[in-house]
This record gives structure tokens, C-alpha cells and sequence, in this order.
């Protein structure tokens, strides 16, 4: 079960994300109700895959590595934002150094 | 990089560590708990910023979530007392290349911030609203 709050807590925080990027850097008002309320649903579904039994290690590293990388994913595919193969690589690096912290 | 870049990325960066460790110092005492919504609202706050000058979110979001995570692991043995293990170890310098790559190979106007409406629009950077994060 804890795997489903966990992977609720990724989208629900990837969905916060990409209305950052919609909102123009706070200057769409209306964004900020959805950035506010998936930010807040991503930490609750957190909490509960806590609370279901996974280690906190664990929990973070996948949340915040899975995140970066669906981030990047998504926002290149929905705003064609573009990424050097230099960045890319360096974001790989990031997913990889963040499972390495949190499982260590 | 940009000095505003720079700024807002340490700012947001900043935030969110000093949120983390508070959230950890809440456990055993709830004082903290304040402290922990002001300063993660904070971060998003100044992250979305970000978005303003047209950064590419991709690179500013792993830059940002990879940094807090390698401070926290850093600063969980000064204030904490924890220990690191090799993995984590390596796992942080792993994340210092990677975030040393993704800033040297993205630049403030790679991404298309024209879809997203023009970022030194209405409101001017830095004009009060830094004011109210700091």
C-alpha cells in the first residue's frame, strides 16, 4: 500500500510543479489554487507512505529523484522546453546521487 | 549564470533545507512546526519565481530538489549527530557533478518562456516580493 500513497505523492507533486511553470512565475493568479492544493496533497500522500510502513530514506530518495526526473519530462514535452545533452546528463547524475544519499 | 539566477537558486535552495531540518527538530519538539510551513512555502514561493526569468524548469527543479537533499545529508551530521554511509557519500558528489553539469549546460533563455507569458511581465522582479522571503 505504500507504494500507491508514494506514487500519489510523486504525481500530486510533479502536477505542483508543472503549475509553477504555468503560472509565469506567479503572475497567472489562478495557478496558485492548484500549485497550492497539489503541494499539499503531495506532502499528505507522503505522510501516509510513512505512515504505511517505508523507510524515510527510501520514501524521499524515489520521491524527489522520480520528481526531478518526470519533471523534466514533461516540461519538455508540454512546453518543448529544451536541454542541452550536457544538462541532461547532469540530471541523470542528480536522479542517480539522490537515490545513492537517501538508500546510503 | 546569471547573478539573479544565482540569487533566486540559493534562496529557494536555502529555504527548503532550513525547512527540512526543522520539520526533523519538530519530531521531538513542535515548536518547529511554524517555521516548517513558512519556509517551504517560501521555497515554492521563490521557485516559481524562478519561472519568471524563463529558466528551464527541468534544470532548476533537479538542481534545487538535489542540492537540499545533499545540505540536508551534510547538515544532518553537524546538527544531528547522524552518520553517512559510503553510498551517501559518494552519492553527493555524485549529485555536485551533476548539478555543476545541469547549470553549466543551461543557460537563463533556453527555455520558451513566451507561451508562459512574457517573464519581466507586470510585476518587476525583485520589487517586494524578495522582500517578503527574506
Amino acid at each position: 500500500m505504500s507504494w500507491v500513497w508514494l506514487a500519489l505523492s510523486i504525481l500530486s507533486e510533479v502536477a505542483g510543479t508543472l503549475c509553477l511553470r504555468a503560472s509565469a512565475g506567479l503572475q497567472r493568479r489562478v495557478w496558485f489554487i492548484p500549485v497550492v492544493i497539489s503541494y499539499t496533497a503531495a506532502f499528505l500522500f507522503l505522510s501516509r507512505t510513512l505512515a504505511a510502513g517505508m523507510p524515510l530514506g527510501v520514501a524521499y530518495g524515489l520521491w524527489a529523484a522520480c520528481g526531478v526526473a518526470l519533471v523534466c519530462l514533461l516540461s519538455r514535452v508540454i512546453w518543448k522546453d529544451s536541454l542541452t545533452r550536457r544538462a541532461l546528463i547532469g540530471i541523470g547524475c542528480i536522479v542517480v546521487g539522490v537515490i545513492l544519499v537517501e538508500a546510503g | 549564470m546569471s547573478p539573479r539566477r544565482i540569487l533566486l537558486l540559493t534562496g529557494a535552495i536555502v529555504a527548503e533545507v532550513a525547512a527540512t531540518l526543522m520539520l526533523r527538530a519538530s519530531v521531538a519538539d513542535p515548536i518547529w512546526i511554524p517555521g516548517v510551513v513558512v519556509l517551504y512555502a517560501a521555497a515554492f514561493f521563490i521557485l516559481g519565481l524562478t519561472q519568471r526569468l524563463g529558466m528551464p524548469l527541468g534544470a532548476v527543479y533537479a538542481t534545487w530538489s538535489a542540492s537540499g537533499v545533499a545540505l540536508v545529508a551534510v547538515l544532518g551530521v553537524v546538527f544531528f549527530g547522524e552518520l553517512l554511509s559510503i553510498g551517501a557519500i559518494i552519492g553527493i558528489a555524485v549529485i555536485i557533478i551533476g548539478v555543476i553539469l545541469v547549470e553549466s549546460g543551461s543557460s537563463d533563455d533556453s527555455g520558451t518562456p513566451d507561451d508562459a507569458g512574457t517573464p519581466d511581465g507586470p510585476v518587476a522582479p525583485g520589487s517586494g516580493y524578495t522582500e517578503v522571503t527574506e
